[in-house]
């Protein structure tokens, strides 16, 4: 069954736009929104890790790889495991290794710059950072996911606070992963293996948590990422239940999302047309609609500048992009 | 020798699980043996292994691509970590007899759903299992099902589950095969999408009743319009199913047996446990559970210590489990996963329908340097939790260098070793100068000294063996 390409509910409306990825971007697991259409991603791959520096233009077709970070700096993620990425105010890139336990810093452009952290339990150290996100002043919240707590830099990197540890009471953590900051500085974790969203202060303190472990509505299955938009709606990448859930700003449950990929995207495309014996098979087969829906989907990114939700569909080598529509206006039932 | 109990009970752990250490292995003699197969016998009762922690740091093995060969490295994870061993250890149980491999199939999680049924269904029904796999797309492909036609009959299937997953060769005819895989024509898959633009997509089952032979078939002397369930049904009702299956069981579960293919020529090495398990099987409607149940409790079994040579999964796993600080999904993980490859079993890639030749043909050459070195290496590992466990409790049989050896045999099996064996050991040991415990030099030090004599001990003969 085709899947709606507007997706509407309680006053909100996405329109499914278009996706951007391909063999290129296999084992893309996170992304972060740099400037001029800057998209930059981590890519785990078999043997190999890296990070991809793309555009993504308003249309489809709008992409193209600009650089791949390993390349530009040989050798800089050997033995190591690049998770997550974010942006700085200042535009410099920083990306969290899970295996080396420590952080990246890259300039826009992808020159290494330095490394923050190093492995330990202590202030300023980390077991398998992953989730990293900045607050408007500079400084950056991480996901010390093995440690099960969430550590505040300085923009210089220098260690603030930590809240979290082991545990499922209000307040503690068990293997966070993504983290998002919101319009007003508060901090939303995705608290994986707890199989909730927790909401804190800019200090640690707790606020409120969304969710629990299930299939149904408003229900997760080790959720991987959280966003928030202009308008305070909460995004929750639903990663083992292979969706994006919406909340309102109160964590009330609005929608979900599944996936409405029904076109390929211009890298896709492209093999298909030079593959005839992939063309042919996807012509013989009774539906394309698996290819429609997210697959384990890891991130999800507001980009407010363009009113747009992107979703990374991990393995589906992909970003599924959809509009948020303002003032959209129901159609008649009866039409 | 030491303590029977004991001895015992690392013989079960080693036969229905991976092994343990010597701490487990003292909680479990407290439990009760009884009490610890009934434990083993329901893993419904354990925490489960959480996947997701795999997956979240090795995306690209969630329907892993074939070229790396190293698909099966979340099953060796699940082992390293599991709490349920022997439902492991039930898995490698039926994939060696239902031996499927990525070389012709070509999509690792097909035969990982395989796997994931042996997990789910193994101390089931054994015809709960077999319908399975008859409808298992991995199956299908692997045995050519998918071109097993009403009007053009192609045998593979039908041939294989009569030869290999139930009654052994020369218990039917040519007539039976040829009627077998009539009962199974239509039973097919659904075309799939391809996999290279956007990953992997899954395959499904389908029986097409227009491809199906619905005429009447002779079977084993049964006469009707059989499908490929009754066909199931005549199979399993032959005393050659039960036998030939307890064979399989005896062979991995108790004492190595010749390799399947002479079974029809050789008979078992202990016709009356064989028997006993095929009588149990029979009466019990092929319930696993039920037969393990009975097989572990048997006189048989308890007699059969170090009657098998370990498989180069129970090498690894063992081992990975013995040293400790290996359950974190990292790179090692993939290598470990391709060390059980290289001493000669391909995990999700057997060498063929018939599976792997086990007991002594595991060992060659090169297999052997593979898992003594395996084994030495990590052993030697002082700061591995279950390595320093080991080391904790030698330092408390003193500095003699003929109790520290004989207690190193008895923390690593217990084992026992041929006289000359151990006397060589013992002046090995001598050499080496005092066991100084308060010596943390990583060459001078007590602990350096006596991770030589578990080098030593785990390239023995007798380690080899489970």
């Amino acid at each position: 069954m085709t899947p709606a390409l507007t997706t509407s509910a309680a006053g909100r409306a996405y329109d499914y736009s278009h996706v951007v990825g391909g063999r290129q971007t296999t084992g893309m697991v996170s992304m972060a929104f740099g400037q001029d259409d800057d998209v930059y991603i981590t890519k785990k791959e078999r043997l190999f890790c890296d990070v991809m520096r793309i555009k993504v233009g308003p249309e489809p077709g709008d992409e193209e790889i600009v650089t791949y970070f390993a390349e530009a700096n040989p050798g800089v993620f050997d033995g190591g495991w690049p998770a997550c990425v974010a942006v700085s105010p200042n535009l410099n890139v920083f990306v969290t290794d899970e295996l080396r336990h420590l952080i990246y810093e890259f300039d826009r452009d992808g020159k290494f710059i330095r490394h923050i952290g190093e492995p330990g339990t202590g202030p300023g150290q980390f077991d398998r950072p992953s989730g990293i996100v900045f607050a408007d002043d500079g400084s950056m919240y991480v996901s010390d996911t093995m440690n099960h707590r969430v550590q505040r830099l300085s923009a210089k990197g220098e260690f603030q606070i930590e809240w979290g540890g082991l545990g499922s009471a209000e307040g503690q953590l068990s293997s966070p992963w993504g983290l998002t900051v919101d319009g007003i500085g508060n901090v939303l974790v995705a608290d994986h293996k707890n199989h909730r969203i927790q909401k804190f202060d800019a200090e640690g303190g707790f606020i409120s948590a969304i969710g629990s472990f299930g299939t149904g509505a408003g229900e997760f299955d080790h959720p991987s990422d959280v966003a928030v938009d202009p308008d305070g709606d909460i995004y929750v990448c639903d990663w083992a239940n292979d969706r994006v859930q919406v909340f309102n700003g109160a964590g009330v449950y609005m929608m979900k999302l599944g996936g409405s990929a029904v076109a390929l995207s211009k890298w896709q495309e492209r093999y298909v047309q030079g593959n005839p014996d992939v063309q042919k098979a996807r012509r013989r087969v009774d539906t394309l609609e698996p290819e429609f829906k997210f697959a384990l989907p890891t991130a999800v990114k507001f980009e407010a500048s363009r009113n747009r939700l992107m979703v990374v569909d991990s393995q589906r080598w992909r970003i599924q992009i959809f509009n948020k529509l303002t003032d959209y206006a129901e159609p008649q039932f009866n039409i | 020798m030491g303590d029977a109990k004991l001895e015992l009970m690392a013989h079960l752990m080693r036969r229905a699980g991976f092994g343990a250490s010597r701490d487990e292995l003292e909680r479990r003699v407290a439990v009760g043996y009884e009490e610890t197969v009934e434990e083993l016998l329901h893993p419904e009762l354990q925490e489960p292994v959480d996947y997701h922690e795999f997956l979240r740091y090795y995306p690209l093995w969630w329907k892993a691509g074939t070229m790396g060969g190293n698909g099966h490295a979340g099953w060796v994870w699940r082992m390293i970590n599991t709490k349920a061993p022997l439902q492991e250890k039930l898995c490698l149980f039926y994939h060696q007899l239902f031996a499927t491999g990525v070389a012709k199939v070509d999509h690792y999680d097909e035969i990982e759903d395989m796997i994931d049924m042996f997990r789910e269904k193994g101390l089931g029904n054994y015809k709960a299992i077999l319908m399975e796999i008859a409808r298992s797309p991995a199956m299908i492909y692997w045995l050519d099902n998918h071109e097993n036609h009403a009007t053009s009959v192609n045998e593979n299937w039908g041939r294989e589950l009569l030869e290999l997953f139930t009654m052994g060769i020369g218990n039917y005819t040519e007539t039976d095969v040829r009627e077998c895989s009539r009962a199974f024509t239509g039973w097919t898959l659904i075309h799939k999408l391809p996999r290279f633009h956007m990953g992997r997509f899954d395959w499904e089952f389908e029986f097409r009743p227009e491809d199906h032979d619905a005429g009447e078939k002779t079977f084993l002397g049964h006469t009707g319009n059989f499908d490929g369930e009754e066909i199931v049904d005549i199979i399993l009702a032959q005393p050659a199913t039960a036998n030939f299956i307890a064979r399989h069981l005896y062979s991995f579960f108790v004492a190595d047996e010749a390799q399947v293919p002479a079974w029809s020529v050789t008979p078992p090495n202990d016709p009356e446990a064989v028997q006993f398990i095929a009588d149990a099987l029979m009466k019990n409607d092929y319930h696993i559970e039920t037969v393990l149940r009975m097989v572990f409790n048997s006189a048989f079994f308890k007699e059969a210590l170090f009657a098998k040579v370990k498989n180069p999964t129970e090498v690894v796993i063992g081992t990975l489990r013995l040293v400790g600080d290996t359950e974190r999904p990292s790179p090692q993980t993939i290598d470990w996963s391709f060390e059980i490859t290289y001493m000669g079993q391909d995990l999700m890639n057997p060498p063929s329908v018939e599976g792997w030749h086990s007991g002594i043909e595991w060992i060659n050459s090169g297999t052997l340097m593979k898992r003594t070195n395996f084994v030495a290496e990590l052993i030697s590992e002082h700061d591995r939790p279950g390595v320093a466990r080991i080391i904790d409790r030698l330092k408390m049989v003193g500095e003699s260098p003929e109790a520290i050896v004989d207690a190193c045999l008895d923390v690593m099996g217990p084992l026992e070793i041929p006289t000359d064996a151990r006397r060589e050991l013992i002046e090995h040991a001598e050499s080496l100068g005092r066991f100084d415990w308060d010596n943390n030099s990583p060459l001078e030090g007590g602990a350096a000294k006596v991770s030589e004599i578990l080098q030593l001990i785990v390239s023995l003969r007798e380690y080899q063996f489970a």
